[in-house]
């Protein structure tokens, strides 16, 4: 009986040991795997970076009137000398909100240069243009419980010539000031 | 022979105890150390990618492929086409302008390797050329591989290698890897730098 009470001591002791183990290695795994804060800065950085430097003529032959990779089945920009975050403020100026969506989804979501460990929004005067159909970033999946986010934001204005079929006038039109950021968290 | 029952199931508890204790040591010094070994490859993280990018930008190297984040196709050529370090060190110390580039890369602590690459928005890698990329295998048995086919990072590759992860070979313990975004020839691409890194000594 005796003999017996030390052997459910023994297992007990062992299952015990092995639950321990397991759970400190999980915890340690978990970690090694994380991404880096450093990633994400300069994820969230960069993207806002790269949309303030690409000009729109990368991606237009304005004497053909076409553009394409990001641009493609946009209208053709206004100011021919915008950025591509300028164009986007010129897109907003026109109430062309899906726009601003398909241009981050060419440009930046479809485009292998995110991280894979991140996930990517872009918002612009607090709304959200990026991923399509969600309004906050706190209704994504994910979101709240990412232990990494990092945020990234310009301010951002400009201005165009808009001539009107109807006006022989060439109307100079400024927009802005908007406030651009891409906002990244780990997954 | 009650006492004799309480004294093993005491020494039983005791050792379980020592063990559990000596088991929390263990593994508080081995997390300890690997804590430790985060930090340093953080900070060598931070130090090399946040050094390379200042270098390629700064107009003091001669040859900048990179402006603005555009690609000038010129220039990249030039810098893929020059020895990271020459067996002869060229008279005019700016003319080694790889080495410069990624001079001081390193971290003390960590023998460090490079290999820079493009992936197109299909997800394939556009070589540098006839190569897949560019960057430094320093050291003997040290590459670094990318592609399908275990190219190697200076190796030729097709016009449009199916891209996947990039891996360091088993000589390194240690990788990262950071992009960019960038233009090249028109097209959004994503500027690599895969850092394969080993404890030096």
């Amino acid at each position: 009986m005796k003999n017996k009470k030390g052997y459910y001591l023994v297992i007990d002791s062992l299952i015990a040991i092995a639950i321990l183990s397991i759970g400190i290695f999980l915890i340690r795994g978990s970690l090694a795997n994380s991404p880096s804060q450093i990633q994400g800065e300069n994820l969230a950085h960069d993207t806002l970076s790269f949309l303030a430097s690409a000009k729109v003529s990368d991606f237009c032959d304005f004497e053909l009137s076409i553009c394409w990779g990001p641009l493609t089945n946009l209208e053709i920009p206004k100011n021919r000398n915008n950025s591509l975050l300028g164009y986007i403020g010129e897109l907003k100026k026109n109430g062309r909100q899906g726009s601003i969506t398909d241009l981050i989804e060419n440009s930046v979501a479809n485009s292998h240069i995110l991280n894979q460990n991140f996930n990517f929004t872009f918002m612009l005067d607090g709304s959200l243009f990026y991923p399509r159909g969600i309004t906050k970033p706190e209704d994504i999946n994910g979101y709240k419980s990412s232990p990494l986010v990092s945020s990234s934001s310009r301010i951002i204005f400009g201005h165009y010539d808009d001539q009107l079929p109807s006006d022989p006038f060439i109307q100079f039109e400024n927009w802005g000031p908007y406030t651009a950021e891409a906002r990244v968290w780990a997954k | 022979m009650q006492k004799r029952g309480q004294v093993i199931s005491f020494d039983l508890v005791l050792s379980t105890f020592i063990f559990l204790g000596a088991l929390m040591f263990i593994l508080y010094q081995i997390d300890n150390a690997s804590f430790q070994k985060t930090q340093d490859l953080s900070f060598a993280e931070g130090s090399v990618i946040n050094n390379l990018w200042l270098n390629m930008k700064n107009p003091a190297y001669g040859q900048t492929f990179l402006a603005d984040s555009h690609i000038d196709e010129a220039k990249l050529q030039i810098f893929e086409s020059k020895a990271y370090r020459d067996a002869v060190p060229d008279q005019n110390f700016f003319n080694d302008q790889k080495s410069l580039v990624l001079h001081n890369l390193g971290v003390a602590g960590f023998a460090v390797d490079f290999c820079l690459y493009f992936v197109n928005g299909s997800g394939n890698i556009k070589g540098i050329g006839p190569k897949a990329g560019t960057g430094q295998e320093d050291n003997a048995g040290m590459e670094i591989f990318v592609g399908r086919n275990d190219v190697r990072c200076e190796g030729a590759i097709g016009s449009n290698e199916p891209y996947e992860d990039p891996h360091c070979s088993q000589y390194y313990s240690h990788a990262f890897i950071d992009s960019r975004p960038v233009i090249r020839n028109r097209e959004i691409m994503s500027m690599k730098i895969l850092v394969c890194a080993k404890e030096a000594g």
